[in-house]
């Protein structure tokens, strides 16, 4: 055995863990729990099926044909959770000293553009195209994902968010109606080693394989603007009124690590075989359906959207880490509305409200211990468009977003087994609260 | 400017949120509570059964003992049943404070449930507790003994089968284990018959089978076909060695279907027992250390074992729970040579040569979940069977030590240590020590495993061939009986499959059928109806193999059983009768714990003391002749009762009676009761000048005579029969506690007196002609003469030689208990009788001499009268001679002067006094030296002197009654190939015997025998290590 040869294998399968990471993020994104770009964390989403910058790839792809000025938006995104636990007591409950259990930050960089591709074509029929991206810890993580059991709880939602990748197309096809279509990227994680080792867990032979396989999960929405398709006549008061639909396919992140170890004088071929498969994120299924109407300088939207989060439980079934929890999950609704400000032609205001019940239905969920409340959503944010910057030859528009959410007190029972092997059980509330900050540049051309 | 105000803004807008980005609770730190204190490992483990009753009782913390020299039984106690059992606590030293160790003051009882109570035992992590608050373990059953402590239940049953096939899981290379509530008899072990293994096409599984006490191993040659069912049958033709047929072992069914798992892929785990000198942090006992305990070898004895060991792993990811492991046959470990030191400071003059401890049957065993802690620091628990064979490579100590030790179950902990999976483990080794004592010593084995198991030593491989080592008789076959077995003893073990139909015996040139082929250890022992007389081939025949498959070259060993002379047949004697003196008695005190003198003898004799029987002890009478087995039958004509001090009879006692050859042993149901009476009586004809012997009611010989149980008498017209029976030998004794002391019965082999008629027949050897039967001889010569004696001569008229005929031959045999070492200090603390110098000055192993009578042959002397020929002596005849060694005190309140004063009167006994006489054993120059003081009567019942006074004969009255005579012997104590020990005891002092005839006080003549100094050898040897 060549000494250089030898790493430890206990090791090894933590770095192919971390290889592994490159996969997908945690059981939530940044573009459902808070919003991709500040206009959509100021109005807590409720106004993103109608949202003019490159966000629509996601939200409503269709409404990229609503404005076919080309964008390029470069923002930052800053989410700091604070999320609390209480402990009640319980059998071999640990010694919790401080409030905050969690309060790892997401921070994005977010990147986006879009494009009119008619000049592609022979027709001169605006297509846009759109693409956004966002990449945690300030660019410097392309994927994070974090897949265990907690035996002090662990929230649902929130900290480290998972590479957000989503590019798509809108146009319009007849009067008032465009269409769009979008994909989301996932990516599926699967590493392969095997390697012969001693009980040192000093390897040779070693032999790693990763790959990642894109999925890609549809995007489809259609938007209507009531005046234009349904009046006969222009003005029309529906003019002023926009309604749109939206379907999201579902996305999970996978990740797959099947490590095989050959112990000589403990185990023989075919070996050991160490397999983890687990939901890395999850994204439900979700119609959203939102209209919104012009008052004057006023526009306000109002959106429900449809998360079917009960797919989730047969995923979780085929989870290795998570299968032992039996958890549950319902479908909910959440109720987004909001309003938008012109306060003149440079500066614009923007706030919303919504309210997004916990789709977990298990107050105890075995060594996994999943923590997640009902929570009330506020956005505050505005905009700036500076028609003639310095320097540059076209328009910039400067954004900014702040979110709040107050996550209502829920009690859970934690159990699980201590460090030490222990029966535990322990009654906890959790709560919290989290602070949302982002801000973007648009250049428009 | 109006866009420099919105900058503004929004730069105030970001700022603003940091701000409150910076605000929070504070980040929660979660701890857990520890786990406190944990037992990690017990030995024995909890509800273990079949545990030695020489086991310490071990507990091992996940954490230091909070106050090690605090320790007490107010922390922790063994406790039976409700009372506290007196035990040694204490830390081991080198366990990190983590392991108690509990030492029982005196061994366990043996098939009792203890407990291990912890009370208010502390870590330094927190208070120690158990489920119910401690463990329970059962200890195994005696192997010898009382039947109450040999069985546990009145049925004949499975008690454990390992695997069980629920817990720990029966795979195709499973060897199975049964365990019974009685000791199987051996012989009933037949496997294809009593005992099946068959496959699912109803054909029998080729297997080895052992089985030993409550033992029974069937391990298949080859392994088991992984999903094919097989179907194990235990008949009712499986016998218990008390007779009881096996009872329904499976749910009501003598068959029990099971369909192995499959264990591969295996894997060969080795890993090395290293002789490191380190303590083991079980114990503190240096680990892989065997001791020896024992009284014959002392508590210093120990051989150091190191080796490889190959565990061979069923695939663990299909057995993550419990892992099954095994360590194949063949498997050997080797270790130092053991010092032997007979007690422990003799040399013996031999060392054991290399200790190899090797594997008979496959291993197995289960790397288990820790069954005490969940902590992941807990280690893993070790379980393993095994079965042994324990061989070393000197000759004697192989013959003396050798034997098979099935079911080892070895309980240990395992762990990986800087990667490196190290077990330590516990067990108690019980062997046999020269067939006369069981030995112990704890085992804290230690097995490491190589690092790079890569770079590991493979198995060695066995390449040389088996070879007959010793084996019995072969040169002694002079000293060889009718009973006794043919023992064969290989230099290692072999294949017992190998041994069926090649081993073959003939007598005489014919092929005969032996009654028994068995193995033990590396021994094979043979019971044929040997005859005298007869010349016996042994054919080791092709096809003999040790467990590697190397042959044995075909040979063959032969003997001559000694010619008995069938003329003038003598009855049976009792050469020796344990506990007590092997004659009939009269005047019997019991109230007064004395039990007469023998029938025939002069009433002025010394009164025997009532002798103590340990409680576990057996009665053991041993035979001069071949007896009929039929005679002898419990109940009948062999009766044991508990009486009261007047001879009256309470209870018949029940017990086990085994009837061999030339001896019997009684082994009571019960053990027998502190302080009670008891009587046994061997039945004869009643009369000591009839030859009939009806065997419904009196103990024959084989030849038909009925047993001779008075040898004695006043005057020669009541002198018994050489044929005669007499009247019923009762031997009373008295219940005691048990001995430590090792029970050791000798025969005086060879003599050349083989028919044990007391006479010189035709055909007999002589000790001229062949000096090997100096042993057990005396030579009689005349040192002087008086009254009307001119001269005399011993075997032929005076004036001519005839040293062949000038000597006498012993029958007999000697019985004593070799109590152990004792220093100068002791010895002279205990002893009652004068101290030899060496003891007095170094000590000395005390050896208690149980008196018995021995019987010589007949001598002729001749003499010439001071007035011939008026006057003429006829050739005298002197019978045969007895000679009674006498107790050390006289057990009546009053002793009495002899009368006529021809012997020494002894002291009175105090309170309790056994009476035996003292011996010792002393370091020689070439070995252990024998030395003792003989102090004895002689008799010459049938002496019949005649004087011719002018021509008219006249019969002579002598004094040889009760004649005394004290001598001082010695002899090296030496061991034999075959492992039996021989002590060939010389005097060192003349025996000078004063004879005196008369008649009718006108007559009288002196003649004044001498046994000259050295010329009396009393050759005594022990039976064979094995049966």
């Amino acid at each position: 055995m060549k000494q250089f040869a030898r790493i430890p294998l206990a090791a090894l399968i933590a770095s192919m863990a971390t290889t592994a990471s490159i996969a997908h993020a945690g059981m939530s994104n940044t573009a459902t729990t808070f919003g991709i770009l500040p206009s959509d964390i100021a109005s807590a989403q409720s106004l993103s099926l109608f949202n003019n910058q490159v966000s629509a790839t996601y939200y409503n792809p269709a409404w990229l044909a609503r404005d076919t000025r080309g964008e390029l938006t470069g923002g930052l995104f800053h989410a700091e959770p604070s999320l609390e636990v209480e402990s009640h007591g319980g059998t071999n409950a640990p010694a919790r000293d401080g409030d905050v259990l969690d309060d790892t930050p997401s921070q994005q960089v977010l990147i986006g553009m879009k494009k009119d591709l008619s000049f592609l074509t022979k027709y001169d029929h605006p297509i846009m195209f759109g693409f956004m991206a966002g990449v945690e810890k300030f660019g410097k993580e392309m994927m994070a994902f974090q897949s265990g059991t907690a035996n002090e709880g662990q929230f649902f939602n929130y900290g480290r968010q998972p590479l957000f990748l989503n590019l798509g197309a809108g146009s319009n096809v007849w009067r008032g109606i465009d269409v769009g279509a979008s994909i989301r990227v996932t990516l599926h994680a699967d590493a392969t080693m095997t390697t012969q080792s001693d009980l040192a867990g000093n390897t040779e032979r070693e032999n790693i394989e990763v790959s990642a396989e894109p999925i890609m999960v549809p995007i489809l929405a259609v938007n209507m603007n009531a005046g234009e398709t349904l009046c006969s006549r222009s003005p029309c008061w529906m003019d002023k009124l926009d309604a749109a639909i939206v379907y999201k396919g579902y996305a999970k992140g996978e990740t797959n690590v099947a490590a095989n170890a050959v112990i000589p004088g403990t185990i023989p071929e075919p070996g050991l075989d160490l397999v983890i498969s687990t939901i890395s994120g999850f994204t439900p299924e979700i119609i959203t359906a939102g209209a919104q109407y012009q008052f004057g300088k006023f526009r306000v939207g109002a959106t429900a959207e449809f998360q079917q989060w009960s797919r989730l439980e047969d995923q979780l079934q085929k989870d290795t880490v998570k299968d032992q929890s039996d958890l549950r999950f319902k479908d909910i609704v959440i109720p987004r509305i909001g309003v938008q400000y012109q306060w003149n032609e440079s500066l614009t205001l923007t706030s919303g409200i919504a309210f997004e019940e916990s789709p977990l239905e298990n107050d105890n969920s075995d060594e996994v211990n999943y923590l997640d409340n009902d929570k009330y959503i506020l956005g505050l944010g505005g905009s700036l468009l500076l028609k003639n910057p310095p320097v540059l030859a076209w328009p910039v528009q400067l954004d900014f977003g702040y979110q709040y959410h107050h996550l209502k007190d829920r009690d859970f029972s934690l159990t699980g087994t201590t460090p030490d092997n222990q029966p535990y059980q322990e009654d906890v509330t959790a709560g919290g609260e989290v602070h949302v900050f982002s801000g973007s540049f648009t250049l428009k051309f | 400017m109006n866009n420099i105000l919105m900058k503004t803004r929004f730069g105030l807008l970001l700022a603003a949120s940091l701000t409150v980005v910076g605000c929070g609770g504070d980040k929660q730190t979660v701890v857990f509570p520890g786990r406190g204190g944990d037992v990690f490992y017990t030995y024995p483990d909890a509800d273990q059964r079949g545990v030695s009753t020489r086991a310490p009782v071990v507990v091992r913390l996940s954490d230091p003992v909070a106050d090690p020299l605090a320790l007490d039984d107010s922390m922790i106690r063994l406790m039976q049943d409700t009372t506290p059992v007196p035990v040694e606590i204490n830390v081991a030293p080198g366990s990190d404070d983590r392991s108690i160790v509990l030492r029982p003051v005196d061994p366990l009882s043996p098939g009792v449930t203890y407990t291990v109570e912890l009370l208010n035992l502390s870590s330094a992590n927190g208070q120690i507790t158990l489920p119910d608050g401690g463990f329970s373990f059962t200890t195994s059953l005696a192997a010898k003994g009382p039947r109450s402590l040999q069985v546990s239940d009145d049925l004949f049953a499975v008690t454990r089968m390992f695997p069980d096939d629920a817990e720990l899981p029966i795979l195709d290379f499973s060897t199975l284990r049964f365990q019974f509530s009685q000791p199987i008899d051996v012989a009933s072990v037949r496997y294809g018959d009593s005992l099946m293994l068959k496959d699912d096409q109803d054909q029998l599984v080729p297997a080895i089978v052992l089985a030993k006490g409550h033992s029974l191993t069937i391990d298949p040659v080859t392994d088991l076909q992984a999903g094919t069912t097989y179907t194990l049958t235990l008949s009712d033709q499986l016998t218990s060695r008390y007779g009881a047929a096996l009872e329904l072992s499976f749910d009501g069914s003598d068959s029990f279907s099971f369909t192995p798992l499959p264990s591969g892929p295996t894997e060969v785990l080795a890993l090395q027992a290293p002789a490191s000198g380190l303590p083991s942090e079980l114990t503190g006992q240096p680990v892989n250390l065997v001791p020896v305990i024992a009284t014959l070898l002392g508590e210093e004895t120990q051989s150091q074992q190191q080796g490889d060991v190959f565990a061979e792993l069923a695939f663990v990811p299909n057995y993550p729970l419990a892992t099954p492991l095994r360590i194949a046959r063949g498997s050997m470990l080797t270790g130092d040579e053991l010092v032997v030191r007979v007690g422990g400071q003799i040399p013996a003059g031999f060392n054991s040569g290399d200790v190899v401890v090797q594997f008979i049957s496959d291993a197995t065993g289960y790397l288990l979940p820790n069954p005490y802690s969940t902590s992941p620091r807990a280690p893993r628990q070790i379980r393993v069977f095994m079965d042994v064979a324990i061989t070393t490579g000197n000759p004697i100590a192989n013959s003396s030590f050798n034997q098979d030790v099935l079911h080892l179950e070895l309980v240990g902990q395992g762990i990986v240590e800087n990667g490196v999976l190290v077990s330590d483990a516990l067990t108690v080794v019980e062997s046999e020590v020269l067939g006369l004592e069981t030995a112990f010593g704890v085992l804290s084995f230690r097995m490491e495993a190589y690092a790079d198991q890569l770079a590991a030593p493979e198995p060695a491989v066995d390449m040389d061939a088996p070879l007959v080592q010793s084996w019995m008789p072969d040169q002694l076959a002079s000293s060889h009986r009718p009973g006794e077995p043919i023992v064969i003893n290989f230099n290692e073990a072999v294949d017992p499959l190998s041994l069926v139909n090649n081993i073959t015996v003939s007598e005489d040139s014919v092929e005969i059928v032996p009654e028994q082929i068995r193995q033990d250890g590396v021994s094979v022992i043979i019971t044929v109806p040997l005859n005298y007389g007869s010349v016996y081939d042994i054919n080791l025949l092709d096809g003999i193999t040790d467990l590697s498959g190397n042959p044995l070259p075909a040979q063959t060993l032969s003997f001559t059983m000694p010619s008995y002379a069938a003329s003038a047949p003598a009855s049976p004697l009792a050469l020796q009768t344990y506990p007590g003196f092997p004659c009939a008695t009269v005047g019997r005190d019991l109230a007064n714990s004395h039990v007469g003198r023998c029938d025939g003898s002069q009433t002025t004799d010394d009164r025997l003391p009532l002798p103590v029987m340990p409680a576990d002890r057996s009665i053991q009478v041993s035979f001069s002749q071949v007896m009929d087995p039929a005679s002898i039958v419990a109940g009948s004509t062999f009766l044991v009762e508990e009486v009261d001090a007047a001879e009256a009879t309470i209870a018949s006692v029940e017990g086990r009676l085994e009837v061999r050859d030339r001896e019997i042993l009684f082994t009571p149901d019960q053990p027998w009761t502190e302080g009670s009476l008891y009587r046994y009586t061997l039945r004869s004809n009643g009369n000591t000048s009839s030859s009939t012997c009806n065997p419904g009611t009196a103990i024959c010989s084989a030849d038909g005579l009925p047993l001779r149980t008075r040898l004695l008498s006043t005057s020669l017209a009541t002198a018994p029969a050489l044929n005669g029976g007499g009247q019923d030998m009762q031997i009373f004794f008295r219940g005691g506690p048990v001995s430590s002391s090792v029970l050791t019965r000798l025969s005086n082999l060879p003599t050349a007196d083989v028919n044990s008629n007391g006479r010189r027949d035709i055909g007999e050897e002589n000790a001229v002609a062949d000096p090997d039967y100096l042993k057990n001889s005396g030579r009689v010569t005349v040192t002087d003469v008086g009254g009307q004696v001119a001269e005399a001569n011993i075997g032929c008229p005076v004036g001519d030689t005839c040293p062949e005929d000038t000597y006498v031959y012993t029958t007999g045999a000697l019985g004593g208990e070799i109590v152990g070492f004792l220093d100068a200090t002791e010895a002279a603390a205990i002893a009652r009788a004068p101290l030899p110098a060496d003891v007095a000055a170094n000590g000395g192993i005390l050896v208690y001499l149980h008196p018995t009578a021995l019987m010589t042959t007949s001598f002729v002397a001749y003499a010439e009268t001071t007035s011939e020929p008026f006057t003429t002596a006829d050739p005298t005849d002197s019978g045969e001679l007895i000679m009674r060694i006498r107790y050390q005190c006289d057990a009546r309140s009053n002793p009495v002067a002899p009368s006529p004063a021809e012997s020494a009167p002894l002291r009175q006994c105090e309170p309790g006094e056994s009476g035996y006489g003292e011996g010792w054993i002393v370091e020689g120059v070439d070995g252990p030296r024998f030395l003792a003081t003989l102090n004895g009567y002689i008799d010459a019942p049938r002496l019949r002197a005649v004087a011719r006074v002018l021509g008219a004969p006249t019969q002579l009255e002598h004094n040889q009654r009760s004649y005394g005579f004290t001598a001082n012997v010695s002899g090296d104590v030496e061991f034999i190939d075959d492992g039996r020990m021989s002590v060939a005891l010389a005097n060192e002092t003349a025996i000078v015997s004063l004879v005196n005839l008369s008649a009718a006080g006108v007559l009288n003549a002196d003649v004044e025998l001498t046994l000259p100094v050295g010329e009396v050898i009393l050759n005594v040897l022990s039976a064979s290590v094995k049966r």
